[in-house]
């Protein structure tokens, strides 16, 4: 999700600095030029997090868009507070949201130097209900996340800076690849439940993401626009 | 009703209503049936978009806060500035903004986003404490 919205913001003409634990993978050799600089290591590393935004100081001496998009979600590990390890309650947490809280400690500084500007967050449906195959590591990371968000947005409104969320339901993205790998039935159920009878894909998400930090969002601070196909709310 | 036969016809039909913060998120002195009627069309808004989900139809809302229109010019400034003290952005919405959020919703760019009402309010409904 990270890679499609950095692309897109690219396309759009912003220059773009994007951190994942991962290899980026090979640009389009086809495709437009993007200028986007691909820094590997893990976003929970507040020194590292710290010098790669004084190296965007460094490049452009501005800072306008901030995407908090980095987050794990772990079938196999998280589960219900019941039984769940404390190791990877703490990780979840540690990845999905204290890193979105360093990112945005240590870019605030240069956004408020730049005039104003604006925060989207990648949180989760999860967030605002409850999972029912339990990952409460997740869903609670969400929800804080959302929480962050709005802080972000009272206390920085007056400056200008804008911060906001996006709720996905189903998307098709690799870190969920796995679980439609192990049960190929499984797509065709979820877009079944889903009242727009398909599942989301990296596209929805990516122009939710333009359009909230697009001038067109001026006035849109502190809400959560959710991106599900109507799965929160039906019934049945 | 009337539109959706024609709805039908289209790749990507949309609904888009004008609902606001008074009503679905916040009370308002005075304002009870406005308040009543935008709350219900939000509860309509969400099961017209699961009857039209099948047709590819999406239906949306959005929510303005405090948007500076030729009727609220007519409070006069102080009661302007009153207002804006209450919004973290600091100043009133523009109509332009409205507008912006409804392009958004009845563009390709939102044929995931149904059943939803986007507010626009510059933050006014964050606070705990309002004032």
């Amino acid at each position: 999700m990270g890679y499609r919205i950095a692309s897109d913001l690219a396309g759009a003409g912003a220059r773009v600095f994007a951190v994942d634990l991962k290899q980026p993978p090979a640009p389009d050799p086809h495709g437009p030029a993007r200028s986007v600089t691909h820094w590997q290591f893990d976003v929970t590393d507040e020194e590292r997090v710290a010098r790669a935004l004084a190296e965007v100081d460094a490049a452009c001496g501005r800072l306008d868009y901030v995407v908090n998009a980095a987050g794990v979600g772990w079938f196999d590990r998280d589960g219900p507070v019941a039984t769940i390890d404390r190791e990877v309650w703490q990780r979840v947490l540690d990845v999905n949201l204290t890193a979105a809280m360093l990112v945005c400690r240590h870019a605030l500084p240069l956004v408020q130097r730049t005039g104003g500007g604006a925060f989207v967050h990648i949180a989760s449906v999860a967030g605002l209900r409850s999972a029912d195959d339990p990952m409460d590591a997740y869903q609670v990371s969400k929800a804080g996340l959302i929480s962050l968000s709005r802080a972000l947005a009272l206390q920085y409104g007056p400056l200008g800076i804008r911060s906001n969320t996006i709720c996905p339901g189903a998307i098709l993205t690799p870190m969920i690849q796995p679980l439609y790998d192990a049960d190929p039935a499984r797509a065709e159920r979820m877009a079944a439940r889903t009242p727009l009878r398909r599942l989301g894909t990296v596209a929805d998400v990516s122009s939710a993401c333009q359009f909230l930090l697009s001038d067109e969002a001026s006035f849109i601070t502190g809400t959560d626009l959710v991106v599900d196909g109507g799965w929160t709310l039906a019934l049945a | 009703m009337a539109c959706l036969p024609f709805l039908k016809q289209s790749p990507a039909g949309r609904i888009i209503l004008m609902s606001s913060i008074t009503g679905p998120v916040t009370g308002y002195p005075g304002l009870a049936h406005y308040g009543a009627s935008k709350a219900g069309m939000d509860g309509f808004m969400r099961t017209a978009a699961i009857a039209a989900a099948p047709f590819g139809i999406t239906v949306n809302a959005v929510a303005p806060g405090s948007i500076s229109t030729e009727g609220l010019a007519g409070l006069g400034a102080q009661a302007i500035e009153a207002m804006e003290a209450l919004i973290p952005l600091k100043r009133l919405g523009q109509p332009a903004d409205v507008a912006g959020a409804v392009l958004y919703l009845a563009s390709d760019l939102a044929s995931f986003v149904t059943g939803q009402s986007l507010v626009v309010d510059g933050g006014q409904t964050l606070p705990e404490i309002p004032g």
